[in-house]
């Protein structure tokens, strides 16, 4: 599904360039659930946004099924995040002036999806995240549990084939942690490939691939089984 | 639609979330599309709103254009009478004249009211009905003398007679003649020209009762016409310049002039001015909403920078929104959503500060500016709030709405919730806003540097007689109501109780004063010749010179010697003189005018007739103890006028003690009413530029505390590392001392084209290139910027260094 072939990422400073990913070439197939770890600064954010294609700036080849990513014009790429993708943030970004409906209804009112069906469809996913009762209230009256739970429904409700999740459980305690992780899961068993950055080898453990990021480059790959059995 | 609707709910709820910042923007804005509301509400009463009659439109005003000249407003009655019975383009023809006459309210106690004499059928062309009574019937406005009857208007009805509809049937006293009340008219008719709404009509056939003969004898009239609704307006045209030949035959008044020429008619039923005074309105207006128009623009830049800030500030939400899959469309249409609707509830707090706004308007104008009684709100003005709201939308709201949603998403995504984020190129924006608002501040300000200096400038122009220690006093009426009175036993009586008083030093007797707004003018002539010399025209009594302290040149000014029976002389000003005698002595010489023959007896100064900017015009002086009466008196006292004020109101009031007393004015006041529109028009534009500076101010306070917020960890540091106060105050203002300096030079260089526009368009002659006024103006400013800089800047200076760390 996502082909990366030489992604490179640099800034122009007055010292020279600056590189925050280099040489980066990853294959990763529908239906998976891959992890991105590494140190702070080893560019796991950047290279989740450039699959996200929120980022457009950088060099390399990024094919996302058929599409090549890195011909496209900015507004092209973000047509196709309207089509594939769905975020989750670590600081959950919900929109502070919606309610947990209308932050449900944001992502389909964008895809243009008709009145009468984006409200079936965001009444099927407060159903299916259990926060029915919370559809009227605003992300302010939520616990931050709660508030990454509307985070994965928002990014779920317009039915992507890929989520990219940036720490989603960064702000989290660990029942939440584990609970948010724990619907990650069942998302990709539903056949939703997910992607995910953590620090976490505890969440890590929930993915099938790990993928080490260190200083920009690609620093190994392993899978949950590889990790130390304390953290799993 | 439902995207709209759901715009607008959110947009409604970010208001809710932010009231303070929602309340200073509507107030900001309310204040910009008040003052343009209020300003158009006043063009619009005098330009446009139609008049209260059935179909306005219809209604046309009526003029002859010559090669030579436009005949506009200079008709005789028989000339009226020519167009009633054979312009068949028309429904029906009218005139109106207006008069203030004497009203007498209580028995010996007089008051001077506003009537207005109107040609057959007045009413029913106009299509007014009457709310008390009737109108005018046929006969009363056929037979000359025969019938005093009057229609009230509603206004004076209601404030005079408190609405009493017994009022019908009883006589009320106008000059001296008693008249009978047949009708009031309906509410809200105020005559043909609201700027001069009358008290009271009267039939036109009854004029020759207060005016001897005007009515036949004048040349002034003013010709309306309905036109038939089957008729168009060049048609109209066509027809009517196929009578002239023959309206020529009828006339004598124009030496078969306007045969050749051709009629122009011109849509009248609309706003309360009509021929000069609309076209000067036209010009004034204008410059009002221009004027006015740029504190609309000062207050845009000032709301386009507090949403951009906040557009700044809504960065993560915005970025929020597009990795959700919103297009830049999408979140311009939502952000403009929310100007739109600052911008409607400022228009519509706007609407409700214009109702009092032009209030207080209307109770500030100076006395001579000519405006409509009652000016209100009406659908036009709505209308216009409206469009001003949603173009104020587009203006102050696009700007931040392009911005704000031009960002990185992956880098906002990573800002700090509480961070603003720094970011030069927006910030430049914000600095262009500014310094914009400054731009537009210091040419307001340096139009009413200008206009003020040119008023001061004026009041010390040489008029060419001596203004000060003058007063102007009128004689009562009834002095002047006997039929064929002596002009000299009323110079007598007059000067016998004047001269007896200690502080005078000079008075006499004149029909009209100079400077007083208008002028009359005839054709000198000398024998022999057709052709003559137009000349402005005074009748003035005797030792008027000498009052006046206007030199006599050569021979010598008017005595009691000159009356009727004795030999007719006038006194003509240098510039006539020249002009008829350029070789020659003109003491002595014989001119004619009216009919009449008149011996030059003097030779007096040039001095400013008409107006105080005025080039040196042919003027002559007959005297009043020969020609007509005199009815204003004027006095020179040897101390402060004010002194002498009183006890010459009671000498002429003791004249007819039966007669309101009539309040002396200093000549210097009646010259100050001259120059109304000047003292009108810098006040007006020094409280607009006053109100802009204020506005910029805020901007600029505005701009240094966000620059200030922005900077709080670098102040922080370098406070840390030893800065003084006045280095953090230096480190904050010097940006704005750059914005401030690029705003007033700009505003420096357009003020000049802005003011020769200013120039060309009006009567002032402002002289562009004025030091002084640049001074006064810069200083004004920077000290304004700088009491604006100087509070974020003080606070800047204060920020505890740890804190700021720890935000950082």
């Amino acid at each position: 599904m996502i082909k990366l072939q030489n992604i490179q990422k640099r800034y122009n400073t007055k010292a020279g360039f600056t590189y925050v990913l280099q040489q980066i070439t990853l294959d990763i197939a529908e239906g998976e659930f891959v992890t991105l770890m590494g140190p702070s600064g080893a560019g796991k954010t950047t290279l989740l946004n450039i699959i996200g294609m929120l980022d457009s700036d950088w060099e390399g080849q990024y094919t996302l099924d058929d599409n090549s990513v890195h011909t496209l014009k900015p507004r092209q790429r973000l047509a196709l995040n309207k089509q594939y993708v769905g975020f989750v943030f670590q600081n959950f970004n919900l929109l502070d002036s919606l309610t947990v409906y209308e932050n449900l209804e944001a992502p389909l009112s964008y895809r243009n999806v008709k009145g009468a069906e984006r409200a079936s469809i965001v009444c099927d996913t407060l159903d299916r995240f259990g926060i029915v009762g919370k559809k009227d209230l605003f992300p302010s009256q939520l616990s931050g549990g709660q508030q990454q739970l509307v985070g994965v429904a928002r990014a779920v409700v317009a039915s992507p084939k890929l989520i990219l999740a940036d720490e989603p459980t960064g702000n989290l305690h660990s029942a939440q942690g584990q609970e948010v992780m724990e619907l990650l899961t069942k998302l990709n068993q539903q056949g939703t490939t997910i992607i995910q950055v953590t620090h976490s080898e505890k969440y890590a453990a929930y993915s099938r691939r790990i993928i080490n990021l260190k200083d920009g480059w690609m620093d190994g790959e392993v899978t949950p089984r590889q990790l130390p059995r304390k953290d799993r | 639609m439902s995207t709209f609707l759901n715009d607008l709910k959110y947009a409604f709820r970010q208001l809710h979330k932010n009231p303070g910042f929602a309340v200073v923007v509507i107030l900001i804005l309310a204040l910009g599309i008040g003052i343009n509301a209020t300003a158009f509400t006043v063009v619009n009463a005098v330009l446009f709103r139609p008049l209260p009659v059935k179909d306005p439109q219809q209604l046309c005003s009526l003029s002859i254009h010559t090669q030579e000249q436009v005949y506009d407003g200079t008709f005789t009655y028989p000339d009226l009478e020519f167009f009633q019975d054979n312009a068949d383009v028309f429904e029906g023809v009218l005139t109106f004249k207006s008069m203030s006459l004497s009203w007498q309210w209580q028995p010996n106690q007089t008051r001077k009211i506003l009537a207005e004499w109107v040609s057959r059928d007045y009413f029913n062309i106009l299509g007014v009905k009457t709310s008390l009574g009737r109108s005018f019937n046929l006969e009363e406005q056929s037979v000359p003398n025969a019938y005093p009857v009057v229609v009230l208007s509603h206004a004076f009805w209601s404030s005079e007679f408190d609405s009493s509809p017994d009022i019908l049937g009883t006589d009320i006293i106008i000059s001296s003649k008693n008249y009978t009340i047949v009708g009031v008219a309906e509410p809200g008719f105020e005559g043909m020209r609201p700027s001069r709404s009358p008290d009271l009509w009267l039939p036109m056939m009854m004029m020759v009762q207060v005016s001897g003969g005007a009515l036949t004898r004048d040349t002034n009239y003013e010709v309306i016409g309905r036109l038939r609704r089957e008729v168009s307006r060049r048609n109209a045209e066509t027809q009517l310049t196929a009578l002239l030949p023959e309206l020529d035959k009828n006339s004598n008044n124009f030496s078969g002039k306007r045969g050749q020429g051709r009629v122009v008619l011109t849509r009248c039923g609309h706003g309360s001015l009509a021929g000069k005074d609309r076209g000067a309105a036209w010009v004034g207006s204008l410059v009002f909403l221009a004027v006015t128009g740029m504190v609309l623009l000062i207050a845009c830049a000032n709301m386009a920078n507090l949403l951009l800030a906040r557009a700044m500030a809504r960065r993560r939400e915005i970025a929020t929104r597009l990795a959700l899959g919103a297009g830049r469309f999408d979140l311009i249409r939502q952000l403009l959503c929310e100007s739109l609707v600052l911008a409607l509830a400022g228009g519509c707090v706007g609407l409700w500060l214009t109702h009092g706004a032009v209030q207080l308007f209307m109770s500030m104008r100076p006395g001579g500016v000519k405006l409509p009684q009652a000016i209100g709100l009406d659908t036009r003005v709505v209308v216009f709030t409206v469009c001003l709201s949603l173009l104020t939308t587009l203006i102050f709201g696009l700007i931040p709405a392009l911005q704000g949603t031009r960002v990185a998403i992956s880098q906002a995504l990573k800002e700090n919730q509480g961070m603003l984020s720094s970011d030069t190129k927006r910030f430049g924006v914000r600095n262009i806003l500014i310094a914009a608002q400054i731009t537009l501040c210091v040419v307001l300000l340096m139009m009413a540097g200008l206009l003020l200096r040119n008023l001061q400038q004026t009041m010390n122009i040489d008029f060419g007689f001596d203004d000060k220690h003058t007063l102007l006093v009128q004689l009562p009426e009834s002095l002047f109501k006997e039929r064929d009175v002596d002009p000299y036993s009323i110079h007598e009586r007059v000067m016998d109780q004047i001269q007896a008083l200690p502080d005078v030093e000079g008075a006499s007797l004149v029909g009209q004063i100079q400077l007083s707004g208008g002028s009359l003018e005839t054709t000198v002539s000398l024998p022999g010749t057709e052709n003559g010399q137009k000349a402005i025209t005074y009748y003035v009594g005797p030792d008027y010179f000498n009052t006046m302290r206007i030199g006599v040149k050569q021979g010598r000014e008017f005595s009691l010697h000159d009356r009727k029976g004795q030999k007719n002389v006038v006194i003509i000003n240098e510039t006539l003189a020249r002009l008829l005698w350029p070789n020659e002595n003109p003491i002595g010489q014989i001119v004619g005018s009216n009919e009449k023959t008149f011996e030059v007896c003097g030779i007096v100064a040039n001095s400013k007739y008409h107006d105080v900017r005025e080039t040196p015009q042919p003027a002559a002086y007959y005297c009043s103890l020969q020609t007509g009466w005199a009815q204003v008196l004027i006095v020179r006292s040897k101390g402060q006028p004010v002194l002498l004020r009183r006890v010459l109101e009671e000498k002429i009031h003791a004249l007819d003690p039966s007669v309101a007393r009539s309040q002396a004015r200093t000549y210097t006041q009646q010259i100050r009413g001259v120059l109304i529109a000047e003292r009108f028009a810098s006040l007006f534009i020094t409280l607009i530029g006053a109100g802009g500076l204020l506005l910029a101010s805020v901007g600029l306070y505005g701009v240094v505390s966000y620059m200030g917020r922005l900077r709080t960890p670098e102040i922080g540091m370098r406070v840390a590392l030893g800065a003084q106060k006045i280095d953090i105050i230096r480190l904050v203002v010097r940006q704005a001392v750059r914005i401030v300096l690029v705003g007033l030079s700009v505003g420096m260089c357009l003020a000049v084209p802005f003011a020769l526009f200013l120039s060309k368009l009006t009567p002032f002659e402002l002289s562009v290139f004025d030091p002084a006024t640049f001074v006064i103006v810069t200083s004004v400013l920077l000290m304004t910027a700088a009491l604006a800089c100087l509070i974020p800047a003080l606070r800047a200076a204060k920020i505890d260094p740890m804190e700021a760390l720890r935000y950082e």
